[in-house]
């Protein structure tokens, strides 16, 4: 370029040289002989001159200039781009999530001032910086165009044009905005924040990945007022009460998303799933790794508030790596959550990106598994962990069971874990519903005689027997029973299945006072649990494949009922500290205790150790409430004991206040367990 | 006028010029009165006498030898020349040649520059004459073509330091006749004989043949030349002016010719752009250079010198 620009300039300099001597010697052949041929040459010599300083300069051959549009609020946005600016301490940032209002925001603000400079630079960020600038068609200059004979290469170019822009930027008054910057890195990056004029820069990443500039988080209108003037400005007419509560309801769904609720205004209805095009530009930006993509996959199926990030990555093993630059990228967020005293990082998605990862990147039982399965290892146990404990996984399980409502037969044992933390926390319904839905599912996968089908229908009993509605338990368990007996061992788990459902049939006919076929039953359930013992002592189960020596021992128990209920007392005795013997050589402090206690608590009571009854069962209730809630019904049937002790030790006031308490949930949480109230009362009435 | 006139023109004044050649040189006839008058004003001795009187006038002794009086019978009959300008000088002192003739002697006769200086030396003369010596290279390299121009900038060279690959590359310009912008600087003189000349002489420095600098005068001043111009800067640098009556040594009537070729070009490129007169004077040239070099009159030649065969 310059090699170009002096020929021409020197060839006007010598015709300018020649002129001179022209002039001064007048009387040779190449001399002035009039003054009109003088004149006439310094007249083309001048015009010369001007063309080619009309070639030779530089300026910016455009100046952007926004279209009027509707732009509502964020005033105080603008007095603080202003401030910024006004400081030049380097380009202002303006970030958020796609769809927020940045660029709106930037031209805005180029309306307001587009007075005061003397060129406005609108260009739009795509692959980098080198390419942009040297863009010839985004950021035109007169005079300048890059061609490979000239410059050979971009590079070259690049550090000319910048020479010039900043040459034109000292000498003129410009804004530059750069629009929709989202590469977290550019070679060229600091250069072009270093050009000396006023830059605005749009971005969706964190800008703190740049260095220390001035940011300013653009986030939903914020007051009352402007989404007053946002309503007005994007409808016409008046809404009804019933739209009015549908945009309200919308806007809390999307979290006042700025695009969101314009299209919701302009006709797209709130109801509606977002647009398949909307919803793949809040990534399309970004270049978004296989371990980044499945993060946003199952972080969209996790609840609005968010998941722990510890638990998040024990379940998905996701990198830091790919956190922090999806946080980068302000796709997911990262805040405190405060929960008592614990204060713990959160992972959250914008409701509005987890709706666009959905449609993006479509979670299902399949891509998903890794985590579901993760999650349910997480559950397993929850019989035995308190109840607190277990009601912080409780949002992530009812997240993940709805995102997939239809559950995948091969995926069943998985998802029997999350529905039954449901039902230990007394989600009854819901587990049973889900419940309902894998049965179904492996019927139809697997066949009416299979023994996974068998395990399902088992697991489904235990819904209906938890939830007290014993008849229905009962169905299932001879359901299962049946599908157990007669279905081909798929694995050694076989035996225990069935061991299982024989003890939960013995249960069933305990209570019904037939307690010698209950202890038939137990019988061929030891056997079986025996078999399954021989068969697994070759090779380890993992933990969910029952540890069955717990199991035994519930046998074992089972056994000491119903020779209490015999009245065989000693036997039942044995029984008990058996079991009892087992759990403190494990050093199990969980909720089984509870199981024996409770046993001996009636053994207690039978033979009129009250003192040693009362101690048993007032520890039983405390640890029955931490593990189950107030509410559960084996809390309040280790208060019903309590209440039954108390009563023979003649505490009817204690007895009284025991009975109401279990009354009082009865009636309220269990309506229809009529035997258990009226039993109640009857006790109430006799104390 | 068209170009077979131009042609025919030129053609005629070579021959003419090369015809009025053949003739005696009016220097040698002025010579000759000089010598009469001193004759006379000595009482009219003989010849050989009036001879013997101007050995003995030049050496401070008699001739002892015939022969040694040779020469300045030579000398007065224009057979040969005095063999150095003090030898000159001293045959102009022994005529007793007012300071007017001793001029003329050498300038005219001699066909010398006045002053020859072997130094840069503080001398006003010298001082001035490398003044209009600097002008008219300046001038020189403004005319230079920016075609030119870049070649020597992107060769990494400043214009003035090739001043004389320009001018060498410019005279040769006016025996192969091309466009500027098709000239390439690239053949360097590698004559150490001319390097050392050419720097000696922009230096005015030593005996500069007159025709030399004639030609000097006409490059550096191309187009921009008329006959005035070239005969005051030649007696601005102490030369004779362009004479019609002037002869070479070799009786050669440069100064005819000269003239005649440049009222041809002043009648045919008044009003015209420098860069046609250009044109017009280099093709005109090419013609008569190569009449007179078909007719061995190398001594008319006035732009050649020998330097440029090497690069011919």
């Amino acid at each position: 370029m310059k090699v170009q620009k002096r020929y021409q300039e020197e060839l006007l300099e010598w015709k300018e040289r020649l002129y001179q001597l022209r002039a001064r010697y007048r009387d040779t052949p190449p001399g002035f002989h009039t003054s009109q041929e003088e004149a006439q040459v310094v007249k083309r010599l001048k015009r010369e001159r001007q063309e080619y300083q009309k070639q030779s300069r530089y300026r910016f051959a455009a100046s952007y200039c926004p279209t009027e549009e509707c732009f509502v609020g964020r005033q105080g946005y603008l007095a603080r781009m202003e401030e910024m600016l006004r400081r030049e301490n380097g380009p202002v940032i303006l970030y958020g999530i796609g769809g927020i209002g940045k660029t709106a925001l930037a031209r805005e603000y180029i309306r307001k001032h587009a007075k005061q400079y003397d060129t406005v630079l609108f260009l739009s960020y795509n692959i980098g910086f080198q390419e942009l600038i040297c863009d010839d068609f985004q950021l035109p200059i007169e005079n300048l165009r890059f061609t490979t004979e000239k410059y050979e290469s971009k590079s070259r170019y690049f550090a000319e044009k910048m020479n010039v822009i900043a040459e034109l930027a000292r000498s003129t008054k410009v804004l530059l905005v750069i629009d929709d910057c989202n590469r977290r890195r550019d070679a060229r990056l600091r250069e072009v924040f270093s050009l000396p004029c006023d830059i605005l820069v749009t971005t969706r990443t964190d800008p703190s990945c740049w260095g220390d500039f001035s940011a300013i988080c653009v986030k939903e209108l914020e007051t009352e007022e402007e989404w007053k003037q946002f309503l007005r400005a994007y409808h016409q007419g008046e809404f009804t009460a019933e739209e009015r509560k549908r945009i309200r309801d919308y806007r809390l769904r999307v979290k006042g998303h700025t695009l969101l609720m314009q299209l919701c205004l302009r006709g797209l209805e709130t109801g509606v799933e977002m647009p398949e095009k909307v919803a793949k530009d809040f990534f399309s930006r970004f270049p978004l790794r296989k371990e980044e993509k499945q993060i946003l996959r199952e972080l969209s199926v996790m609840p609005v508030q968010g998941i722990p990030l510890a638990l998040y990555r024990e379940i998905s093993r996701a990198s830091s790596q790919a956190l922090d630059c999806l946080a980068g990228y302000l796709l997911i967020g990262r805040g405190k959550s405060q929960e008592g005293s614990r204060a713990e990082e959160m992972l959250t998605l914008h409701p509005v990106i987890a709706e666009a990862a959905r449609k993006v990147f479509s979670p299902s039982m399949d891509n998903c598994r890794k985590m579901i399965s993760a999650l349910s290892a997480k559950t397993w146990n929850a019989w035995n962990r308190t109840y607190q404990e277990n009601q912080r996984m409780v949002p992530y399980v009812f997240a993940v069971l709805k995102a997939f409502p239809r559950p995948a037969a091969w995926m069943a044992r998985q998802l029997d874990e999350l529905v039954t933390l449901l039902w230990i926390q007394g989600y009854y319904a819901e587990a049973k519903a889900y419940s309902k839905k894998i049965v179904k599912a492996v019927i139809s996968y697997y066949g009416e005689n299979h023994q996974i089908t068998g395990e399902m229908c088992l697991r489904l009993a235990a819904v209906y027997y938890n939830s007290m509605d014993f008849s229905r338990a009962e169905e299932w368990y001879r359901k299962a029973y049946c599908i157990l007996k007669n279905c081909p061992p798929t694995d050694s788990r076989h035996e225990y299945l069935l061991s299982t459902v024989l003890w939960k049939l013995a249960r069933s006919c305990r209570y019904q006072g037939d307690y010698e076929a209950a202890l038939k039953m137990l019988d061929e359930a030891v056997v079986r649990m025996e078999r399954f013992r021989d068969s697994t002592r070759i090779r380890e189960l993992p933990l969910q494949d029952g540890d069955w020596q717990i199991e035994y021992q519930y046998l074992l128990i089972d056994q000491a009922k119903c020779y209490l209920k015999q009245g065989k007392s000693r036997e039942a005795e044995e029984n008990c500290r058996r079991g009892m013997v087992e759990i403190q050589k494990r050093q199990d402090t969980s909720y089984r205790e509870n199981e024996f206690n409770s046993l001996l608590a009636e053994i207690y009571l039978e033979k009129g150790r009250l003192t040693e009854a009362e101690g048993l069962c007032r520890g039983m209730v405390k640890k029955a409430e931490r593990f189950r809630g107030r509410n559960f019904k084996d809390t309040l049937s280790c208060r019903e004991l309590l209440g039954d002790v108390y009563a023979a030790q003649g505490k009817r006031e204690n007895a009284r206040r025991e009975y109401d308490t279990v009354l009082e949930c009865l009636v309220r949480d269990y309506p229809y367990q009529l035997q258990w109230t009226e039993k109640i009362r009857q006790k109430r009435l006799q104390c | 006028m068209g170009v077979n006139d131009t042609e025919k023109r030129i053609l005629a004044l070579a021959e003419e010029c090369i015809r009025l050649g053949k003739q005696e040189r009016p220097e040698k006839q002025w010579i000759g009165r000089m010598y009469e008058r001193f004759r006379a004003a000595n009482g009219m001795p003989g010849k050989a006498e009036t001879d013997g009187l101007i050995f003995r006038k030049m050496y401070g002794n008699a001739p002892e030898k015939a022969s040694d009086t040779l020469k300045i019978r030579y000398w007065r009959t224009g057979r040969h020349l005095p063999g150095s300008r003090e030898q000159c000088m001293a045959f102009g002192r022994a005529l007793e040649l007012s300071a007017d003739e001793t001029q003329y002697l050498i300038q005219g006769y001699y066909d010398r520059c006045d002053r020859v200086f072997e130094t840069e030396e503080p001398d006003a003369v010298y001082l001035e004459r490398i003044r209009l010596l600097g002008q008219l290279k300046q001038e020189y390299l403004d005319k230079v073509h920016p075609v030119i121009r870049l070649q020597i900038y992107q060769a990494g060279t400043e214009l003035e330091q090739s001043l004389r690959h320009l001018y060498y590359t410019d005279a040769s310009r006016y025996f192969s006749f091309r466009e500027p912008e098709k000239i390439e600087i690239g053949r360097h003189i590698t004559s150490i004989n001319y390097l050392s000349e050419f720097g000696r002489q922009m230096k005015l420095l030593g005996e500069i043949p007159r025709r030399t600098m004639i030609r000097h005068l006409l490059l550096f001043g191309m187009p921009f030349i008329n006959r005035r111009l070239i005969s005051c800067r030649l007696e601005h640098f102490g030369y004779l002016p362009l004479s019609p009556d002037h002869t070479q040594v070799d009786g050669s009537r440069l100064d005819w010719l000269l003239l005649g070729f440049l009222e041809l070009y002043e009648e045919c490129c008044t009003g015209k752009d420098p860069e046609d007169c250009d044109r017009w004077f280099r093709e005109a040239y090419g013609i008569l250079d190569q009449c007179l070099e078909k007719r061995g009159k190398q001594s008319l030649r006035f732009l050649y010198f020998k330097s440029l065969r090497g690069g011919e």
